[in-house]
């Protein structure tokens, strides 16, 4: 229902934003004039757009949320006498996208949702492989996601159209899809280089891209490292989170670029990073429970304190070389709490590289 | 080398350079700038300013700047800038002269009437977007919201085309910015994140209230000190250590994201330690001066864009989001219009006209276009609850300082003020227009995230050649 009511309940804005999502078409440039470069012509978008159109027969008495709710869930009884092109005078009704067949009488929406889901209809089953790939890979295979057309063609065509044919036939079960893109040798190759082959074009997946974290992502990740809790305190379901500290690091490392191979760090997440309540906190010895743990705990090395960190921040012990240079840092100092403060920095430095922010 | 190679060198130099021949130091802008990122000049940063100032003036290929006051919410033409006395549209308000014979302005924009030799009111802008909304994204960025194209808005764009990489500053900073009802209209979207606003006090919550001393947190840059209890040395080792992980990673990681990431941090570093980052120390300026731009957050954010404007900064945006308890959309004035317009020019007026004497006074208004506008006007006719809503047939947009032949009105309406009657200019023509007086070719194109490519102004536009010089 928001979504309809996001699109202002037009049938121009309904039919495309659902070309766009489920179809991967974008048939926005042929509201107002056939596609520049792509086949689409103007009749076939409010062909398509008069799916949505409202019937002429309803009873005029029906408006306000009840209209609002029969056009959404009641669908229209009666086929629709058709949608008009804008400053002319044709009047279309519905037309699938890939033939250009009528859609005939009966409900429309319901007769699209059908044709949406059924083998006849090309677009879907690649459409939704390739935002189920995007989402693993940080990139689709058509990427933008939602803009197939005969200008931006897929990086792997004969890989799509398998995916999407095993994906129809196994009734569009995303399970299925998940496992069989998971299970891929492509999809478990390491982010690092291990050939000069292995460029950094992400399009090409002959290694995993670095990505860039969700902003959820990475608060929780940094949360989970340094031991940091937030209560609930906001009881206003609007408002969740708001103005805590979750909240403004959420809106802080919330970014513009939905594209994760592309993510860019902004100064002020820098500095958030480097200078920041919520860092400062975590790498400061009596603020922190990570950090006050592992420097703390009395039978501890050197080297294995700074294994704790990195495990803690990274998952994974610190190389051999790592290691020792680390050590040979945090052991320049003599008095235990400058040894204390030093495994702070080593945090410090853990929590604000590329390895830890990034999905790699 | 030779003596005769050495002096060919320096009068090579000197004829690329003959404008700073004049200067008592001999020290360009870049040469201090690559000065204060090695931290060669330390604390007496005062002495330095004045040659600045003088240096970026005297230059005639500088930059240009642009500061933007966005006025949020859409402020009444009919009580500023475009008054209908003697009609019953006209309101409480009474019109005064100005130092410009025969253009009149509203008696509460006293001392913005004395600078109007550098102002030039456009009554005629015309447009259909009466929504906040899609109002805001239209002039914030030349463009409607159309499907999945993503459109920059005008700091981004405009900074790219002025800005340089290697400032200390970021080009683009917003003070206070509302983002709202249309937070689609205030990022880089695909110019990237080099060309995103630096905001100062993001929420743009803090209401421009005389008297109340909320400016003072409001105009910082978040996170911009290390912590109080870092020292300088042990900053410096948690860097190196930071960087001995960065070069590890990126050995076999070359990717966009982690190069980015470890530029951006540079990039942050240098400013954190910058002298430049000192234009953030509204402290440092006399006390007249600061009283004379309005204690409150509109009217020092705009001593922080003179500041910003006088290192190099090209686009600064200051919002004047309201006054007292209207904090958000201040100029919507629905409802008891007169009380509100007047209270918000209670803060304008001082703080632009102080602007504009202040950046002439410094050798930089010539250099240096300021911008009003908001969304869009407001209804001439007075509505019941003594407002006035939402319009965009006919309202006025202001343009400012350098660039622009000022102490002229451009357009006219009609009587009731409900018709543009003479030259009407649409959102683009306007823009177009900024983009002229900051001397950016308003057609260059950028690729788009959808891989088409977009102008900076829509190529429907023409810019308003009397207006410009």
């Amino acid at each position: 229902m928001a979504f309809f009511q996001a699109k202002q309940n037009k049938p121009e804005d309904v039919g495309a934003a659902t070309a766009r999502i489920f179809l991967g078409v974008r048939l926005e440039c042929a509201q107002c004039h056939d596609h520049p470069f792509d086949a689409w012509e103007r009749e076939q978008f409010w062909s398509f757009a008069a799916f949505y159109a409202p019937a002429n027969s309803r009873p005029r008495s029906q408006s306000g949320v009840a209209g609002f709710l029969n056009n959404l869930f009641g669908g229209t009884k009666t086929p629709p006498k058709g949608l008009r092109i804008p400053d002319t005078k044709t009047y279309v009704t519905p037309a699938f996208l890939d033939n250009g067949e009528q859609a005939g009488s009966g409900d429309a929406r319901q007769t699209l949702a059908v044709w949406m889901v059924s083998p006849q209809n090309p677009y879907f089953a690649r459409t939704l492989v390739n935002r189920m790939w995007a989402h693993l890979f940080g990139i689709g295979l058509v990427d933008p996601v939602d803009d197939f057309g005969s200008s931006n063609q897929p990086s792997h065509p004969q890989l799509l159209d398998e995916l999407a044919r095993d994906f129809a036939a196994n009734d569009f079960d995303l399970k299925y899809l998940i496992r069989a893109i998971t299970a891929s040798r492509t999809y478990q190759l390491s982010s690092s280089v291990g050939h000069p082959s292995q460029t950094d074009n992400p399009r090409l997946f002959a290694r995993m891209a670095v990505k860039g974290l969700s902003s959820e992502q990475l608060f929780d990740s940094l949360a989970q490292a340094t031991g940091y809790r937030e209560l609930n305190r906001n009881l206003s379901p609007f408002a969740f989170n708001v103005g805590t500290p979750r909240g403004k690091f959420l809106e802080l490392f919330n970014s513009d670029n939905d594209k994760p191979v592309e993510r860019e760090t902004t100064i002020l997440q820098a500095l958030a990073m480097m200078n920041g309540q919520l860092v400062s906190n975590a790498t400061h010895l009596s603020r922190s429970r990570t950090l006050a743990a592992v420097a703390e705990y009395p039978l501890m090395t050197t080297a294995e304190r700074i294994e704790a960190l990195y495990l803690a921040a990274l998952s994974r012990p610190p190389r051999v070389e790592e290691s020792a240079r680390l050590v040979k840092y945090v052991e320049s100092t003599e008095k235990a709490p400058d040894r204390r403060r030093a495994l702070g920095d080593v945090f410090w430095a853990l929590l604000n590289s590329s390895e830890f922010m990034l999905n790699h | 080398m030779s003596s005769k190679h050495a002096r060919r060198q320096f009068r090579t130099r000197g004829t690329g350079d003959s404008r700073s021949s004049g200067r008592p130091t001999g020290i360009s802008r870049r040469d201090l700038v690559r000065l204060m990122a090695l931290g060669a000049t330390g604390a007496s940063m005062s002495g330095w300013l004045k040659t600045l100032a003088a240096e970026t003036a005297d230059d005639p290929k500088r930059q240009r700047s642009c500061i933007l006051l966005w006025m949020s919410g859409g402020p009444t033409q009919t009580d500023t800038f475009d008054m209908k006395p003697g009609h019953t549209n006209a309101g409480e308000f009474k019109e005064i002269d100005t130092a410009v014979s025969g253009i009149r302005i509203s008696e509460h924009l006293p001392k913005l009437a004395q600078q109007m030799q550098h102002v030039a009111p456009i009554r005629s802008m015309t447009s259909k977007e009466g929504d906040h909304s899609r109002a805001s994204f239209l002039l914030r960025t030349g463009y409607l919201p159309q499907g999945p194209v993503q459109y920059p808005t005008l700091g981004s764009l405009y900074s790219k085309e002025l800005g340089s990489a290697e400032a200390e500053l970021p080009s683009f900073v917003s003070a206070t910015p509302y983002r709202f009802l249309s937070p689609a209209a205030y990022g880089p979207v695909f110019l990237g994140p080099k060309f995103s606003p630096l905001v100062v006090s993001g929420n743009g919550l803090v209401a421009a209230q005389p008297g109340s001393d909320a400016y003072k947190q409001a105009l910082k840059v978040e996170n911009l000190s290390r912590p109080k209890d870092v020292a300088l040395t042990q900053a410096d080792a948690r860097l190196k250590l930071l960087d001995d992980l960065e070069r590890d990673f990126l050995s076999d990681h070359p990717d966009v994201t982690a190069r980015s990431h470890r530029a951006t941090y540079k990039q942050a570093v240098r400013m954190m330690r910058s002298e430049a980052k000192a234009a953030f120390q509204l402290d440092s300026e006399p006390d007249k001066l600061r009283d004379s731009y309005g204690r409150n957050t509109f009217g020092q954010g705009c001593l922080l864009a003179r500041r910003l404007v006088e290192r190099g900064v090209p686009f600064v945006e200051v919002s004047l989001n309201g006054v007292g308890t209207n904090q958000g959309f201040g100029w919507d004035t629905h409802a008891n219009n007169f009380d509100s317009v007047r209270q918000l020019c209670g803060v304008l007026d001082p703080a632009w006209a102080t602007l504009i004497s202040d950046l002439k006074s410094r050798g930089l208004l010539d250099s240096t276009l300021i911008v009003w506008m908001g969304e869009f006007g407001r209804t001439p006719k007075i509505n019941r609850s003594s407002g006035r809503d939402h319009f965009a047939a006919a309202w006025t947009t202001v343009l400012s300082g350098g660039g622009i032949r000022g102490g002229q009105v451009i357009g006219n309406t009609s009587g009731s003020g409900t018709r543009v009657t003479d030259r009407p200019v649409t959102v683009p023509d306007f823009l177009a227009t900024v983009c002229g007086a900051l001397g950016i070719d308003s057609m260059k194109q950028n690729m788009s995230n959808v891989g088409r490519p977009i102008r900076i102004v829509d190529p429907e536009s023409e810019a308003i050649k009397e207006l410009l010089l």
